[in-house]
């Protein structure tokens, strides 16, 4: 299956709210309805099931929380200012890349754990480290990313990755927390409080008997 | 496990702290009335997360009431219920676990001692009646994780999955689904967490680390930026899971501690346990 988000056309760190317009937007465009006796129901179908299976698998990935550091960190294709592979091993880290994006992570894991230990370089840790997120291996995937920008640290495919993780990371913790509590008696009162002294600072009073 | 699950109390309203505390000496009193009185020498807030992950997901609330406990004092105690005997066996399980482990690798007065307090333990377990299909895969998967870190691997991975069979075991599909993947998100973390609160320790006794061994190659800044994103991004994992606990009138409490544990405490706990790390490296720099 090709990029979930990239059938989507929508950025990885794109909003719930975002994907799901774009989504809608899509599965307007290509409603079997608009194709009603066309020579082209057939195609329509087609990219009617691929917009669903993207929306489902976008879906699945941020409700387990399984695998979205590998879609954070793999950005699934060679292009755009990414290095590409390189060197003696070039195919088979083609090969890799390629069973990633179709999330075949075991077969990936056996074909990089086959390379000698003294060829192992920047591009194989990166992958390696890859194949662990996948697999929701996080603290030793993060060591094999780290690793590579470590060996490599000019490669930009592999720092964007490592910042993707980094940002990911870090909105994970209490501000998460505090912004799902549910405002209860106290907080209402206290904000009701709060407009009272800003409305009587500019000379009116939202609540006249305090 | 190993103590790291702490809630973050300023984070928790007055009446769920209370329920937490509550919970506590509920299965205190739990282990002493059913397994014996020293059972409760294994008494531990871990176990009380594992009731509040499944108290949250089955929508129970167990009633608390004020009681007098062994120090004399009277406090509010959650009543006897099946999650609370369900931890109590659990808690005899891993601690029967431990023992024949520390009598299989220890030496000297460690492994007499251990001995002597075997009988006791088994007869714990033996009065809790844990199921015989979980006990028999958590020894099992236990053994594996010793033998994993005696040839100098990492046992997280399978610490997750034993974590994740203890938590899902017995409820229903999708309560098991999301119960285990909290366990095994908060399994694979907590490994780690212990494993980097250890490095120091285990230098000093030149005993090998998982953690310190695996990361020799980078500098301890990075490394321990690294690590703590790792266990973030496992929790994570962990946390997701739990945005899918139905939010029951019957259960909100504990629904609240639940996140309060996965959100704040255990990355606050991990946080300290990373700072002392390069802290400890800076000292010896």
């Amino acid at each position: 299956m090709k990029d979930p988000y990239q059938i989507l056309g929508v950025s990885r760190d794109a909003s719930d709210a975002d994907i799901k317009k774009a989504y809608y937007a899509l599965a307007k465009k290509y409603h079997p309805d608009n194709y009603q006796g066309s020579d082209l129901a057939d195609l329509a179908g087609e990219k009617m099931k691929e917009v669903n299976e993207a929306y489902a698998e976008i879906e699945r990935q941020r409700a387990s929380g399984g695998g979205f550091a590998y879609d954070y960190a793999y950005d699934g294709n060679n292009g755009g200012d990414s290095t590409g592979s390189s060197g003696a091993y070039a195919g088979t880290y083609r090969q890799v890349r390629s069973l990633i994006n179709e999330r075949r992570f075991d077969r990936a894991m056996s074909i990089l754990s086959a390379i000698p230990s003294d060829k192992r370089g920047a591009e194989w840790n990166y992958l390696y480290g890859c194949v662990l997120l996948g697999g929701g291996n996080y603290v030793d995937g993060m060591r094999y990313v780290e690793t590579a920008c470590y060996m490599e640290p000019d490669n930009t495919e592999y720092a964007r990755a490592r910042d993707s993780l980094r940002q990911r990371s870090a909105s994970y913790g209490p501000q998460y927390y505090g912004n799902r509590r549910r405002s209860d008696i106290c907080d209402i009162c206290q904000a009701l409080w709060c407009a009272d002294c800003l409305c009587e600072c500019m000379g009116g009073d939202l609540i006249s008997c305090c | 496990m190993f103590g790291y699950v702490k809630i973050d109390a300023p984070e928790l309203r007055v009446r769920e702290a209370e329920y937490y505390r509550a919970a506590y000496c509920g299965l205190c009193r739990t282990m002493r009335k059913t397994l014996g009185l020293t059972s409760a020498a294994a008494l531990s807030y871990d176990m009380v997360f594992l009731i509040m992950v499944r108290m949250a997901l089955k929508g129970d609330k167990y009633a608390l009431r004020r009681r007098r406990c062994p120090k004399l004092r009277t406090r509010l105690m959650m009543e006897p219920g099946p999650e609370l005997r369900y931890a109590a066996g659990i808690s005899a399980l891993l601690t029967l676990s431990k023992l024949e482990d520390d009598i299989r690798d220890g030496h000297g007065a460690r492994k007499l001692a251990c001995k002597a307090v075997r009988p006791l333990s088994r007869r714990h377990l033996k009065r809790a009646g844990v199921a015989a299909d979980l006990a028999d895969s958590v020894r099992d998967k236990l053994v594996a994780l010793y033998g994993t870190e005696s040839d100098g691997g990492s046992g997280e991975i399978l610490f997750g999955e034993i974590l994740g069979d203890i938590f899902a075991h017995g409820l229903d599909d999708t309560q098991s689904r999301i119960a285990r993947e909290i366990g095994r998100g908060v399994g694979r973390a907590i490994y780690v967490i212990d494993a980097v609160d250890d490095i120091d320790e285990d230098k000093k006794a030149k005993r090998r680390n998982p953690i310190a061994d695996a990361w020799s190659g980078l500098p301890t800044e990075t490394a321990g930026a690294a690590v703590s994103d790792g266990i973030r991004l496992t929790l994570f994992s962990a946390g997701a899971a739990a945005e899918l606990i139905e939010e029951t009138d019957g259960a909100p409490e504990s629904a609240a501690i639940v996140r309060n544990i996965l959100f704040s405490g255990l990355p606050r706990e991990a946080d300290r346990v990373i700072s002392k790390w390069k802290g400890e490296e800076e000292k010896t720099d």
